[in-house]
């Protein structure tokens, strides 16, 4: 089970699983994506081209740098129209991230995701590693 | 935990300071007996009790009786920080900053209006952006933007969207001094800059009404309220400017608590002491963003009013009110026996001034504050009159309905074009910018707002005024 959507009352409410660190990043762009865009996918693409994210020192701890994470994938949406299909990804032991992967242009102009939040932030080390978060629609 | 609640009165319920080690005060539910069993095993009630530990909180941590889950404080949570020794909280504002409601009101009557009202509706959707990614009326860079965060709805109205005589009818004569947009970061300065006028998508509407019932004529007379009339509601905030204000003092603050060693129950529930760098500076970025919202409702009701008129020539459509649901602000109260200054947190909870109050324009000064509760699509909306005995809560009320059913739930139930096509069969037209949002909001996910507004009338912190059905309806 990748990720799946929980029962919240106002907003959207995620659980992510995955056996490596790298895998629960991956897989919390996904959802986020998923949660942000519905059925859009790499194919609707209006253009793409290899790329590079990084986030120095930006969380408190692992689940502070998911939040960040996913807000960075926000924000980049918003306001480039860009999604990041990240193909690897690196975390060190400073929470410093880096990610390999590919920018895609999307014809959407931002998607339905306003934030993601701290609400009901919970981070369980496993195995497997799990993840519950919110995200204000 | 269980969590042990003393019912006080009909509509008022105790949770004891002794419920969880760490509360500094008690849990003051506004509840009716079928508003607290919907929400007796939700994560809300734990979310009063953790508010109820944070520095400076004075007399409760209240919760409205539109309350549900929110992030850190409950939606339909009120809480007021002392300004010797308490603290200000993003997390008790929101991510919609200044998210609010504002109601015109025309002279027309509903029978005018009908036989235009699909080619009025079509009109609207065009004129007002709305929907997921919704670019705005007007695109504001630089110092520009900085003219709107520092300016608010006085800066739209000298841009020409609207009328100085609005700035009357809007909370704070539409404007926060306080405001500070150095404390706004680029990254929300990047968010909002293509954004001012736009309704946006989530619960976010507008809608035409008609006044469906009076309750109190002396009081709707004096507000220009009259059954049958055709009015307009809009309900919208900060974008994506004040989400991204929130999410930065979020992260700038969880340093902050851990280095002041404040102990918070929910990292949600970050929070900096008032006078403190940290908390000055989130109280003028909020400001600001606040600006922002009020200059982008006001732009929209500017558009509203253009559209209208083509319809309607001469005919005019009077602001009544502008309000905010999620704000803190610095106020002046008499509490618990003496003056002094308060943070008050209102998240998902309106302001409602009563009569006198000197905080209140002229305008409104004999019949307190009109509060504007906006209600499901297929319901009904309230305006409301601030009372005396909302002093009890500093002043506030409710803020609508207040979800029951998950977005997913709601979607199970009813898709968009059933929900489209039950609100057309009861008359109510419907367009929307993200039909997967339509299906999400269906009236029946939210609670039934008669009863909220009920409990808050009958607690004596707002009177009823009138109530208002849809007729119309574009969702964000």
């Amino acid at each position: 089970m990748p990720w799946r959507k929980l029962d919240h009352p106002a907003d959207v409410r995620i659980e992510v699983e995955a056996e490596t660190l790298e895998d629960l990043f991956r897989e919390c762009a996904d959802a986020f994506y998923s949660v942000s865009l519905g059925t859009w996918s790499a194919e609707h693409s209006i253009g793409h081209s290899p790329g590079v994210f990084s986030l120095q020192g930006s969380g408190d701890d692992l689940a502070g740098l998911l939040v960040t994470w996913m807000n960075e994938l926000l924000f980049e949406l918003e306001t480039s129209r860009r999604v990041f299909v990240p193909l690897e990804v690196r975390i060190d032991e400073g929470l410093n991230l880096l990610a390999i992967g590919e920018w895609v242009l999307t014809p959407a102009a931002g998607g339905r995701v306003k934030a993601v939040t701290y609400g009901g932030l919970s981070f369980d080390l496993g195995p497997p590693l799990r993840l519950e978060v919110i995200m204000d629609v | 935990m269980d969590i042990q609640i003393q019912r006080k009165d009909p509509v008022r319920c105790l949770i004891p300071k002794t419920t969880m080690e760490g509360m500094r005060v008690p849990g003051l539910l506004y509840a009716d007996g079928k508003i607290l069993s919907e929400v007796r095993d939700d994560p809300v009630l734990q979310q009063v009790i953790n508010v109820a530990c944070l520095p400076g909180i004075t007399g409760f941590s209240f919760a409205m009786p539109d309350m549900h889950w929110g992030y850190g404080f409950p939606i339909g949570g009120v809480a007021a920080f002392s300004s010797e020794g308490g603290v200000v909280s993003p997390g008790g504002v929101g991510y919609d900053i200044s998210c609010g409601v504002r109601l015109h009101i025309s002279r027309l009557a509903e029978e005018a209006v009908r036989p235009v009202l699909p080619s009025l509706l079509d009109a609207l959707f065009v004129a007002i952006p709305c929907g997921v990614g919704s670019e705005g009326l007007t695109m504001q860079k630089g110092s520009r933007l900085d003219a709107v965060l520092e300016g608010g709805a006085g800066w739209a109205v000298r841009n020409g969207f609207g009328e100085k005589s609005d700035l009357e009818r809007i909370e704070h004569a539409g404007c926060l001094e306080g405001a500070d947009p150095v404390e706004v970061s680029g990254r929300a300065k990047e968010r909002g800059q293509g954004q001012l006028g736009s309704l946006g998508s989530g619960n976010h509407f507008l809608e035409i009404q008609r006044v469906e019932e009076i309750f109190d004529r002396s009081l709707a007379s004096s507000f220009g309220l009259e059954a049958g009339r055709v009015t307009v509601m809009i309900h919208c905030g900060s974008r994506g400017l004040g989400h991204q204000v929130c999410d930065d003092f979020l992260r700038t603050l969880s340093r902050s608590v851990t280095r002041l060693g404040i102990r918070i129950p929910d990292r949600q529930l970050v929070c900096a002491p008032l006078d403190s760098a940290e908390g000055k500076a989130y109280l003028g970025a909020m400001q600001a963003a606040a600006n922002f919202a009020m200059a982008n409702r006001q732009a929209i009701g500017s558009r509203v009013r253009e559209v209208f008129s083509r319809f309607f020539p001469g005919e005019p459509l009077h602001l009544l009110y502008d309000v905010s649901h999620n704000l803190a602000l610095v106020e002046k109260h008499f509490y618990d026996g003496k003056e002094g200054l308060f943070c008050v947190h209102r998240k998902g909870a309106t302001r409602a001034l009563p009569p006198g109050h000197p905080s209140l324009p002229p305008v409104y000064s004999k019949t307190g504050q009109p509060v504007i509760i906006p209600g499901s699509m297929g319901t009904a909306s309230y305006v409301l009159a601030g009372a005396a005995g909302a002093a009890e809560c500093f002043f506030s009320t409710c803020h609508g309905a207040g979800r029951v059913k998950s977005r997913s739930a709601a979607l199970k139930a009813l898709n968009a074009k059933e929900v489209s096509a039950s609100l057309e069969q009861k008359g109510i037209l419907v367009r929307a910018g993200d039909l997967r949002t339509l299906g999400e909001e269906a009236p029946e996910a939210y609670k039934d707002v008669d009863l909220v507004v009920d409990v808050v009338e009958r607690a004596g912190l707002s009177r009823k005024v009138a109530r208002l059905a849809p007729i119309a309806v574009i969702k964000g």
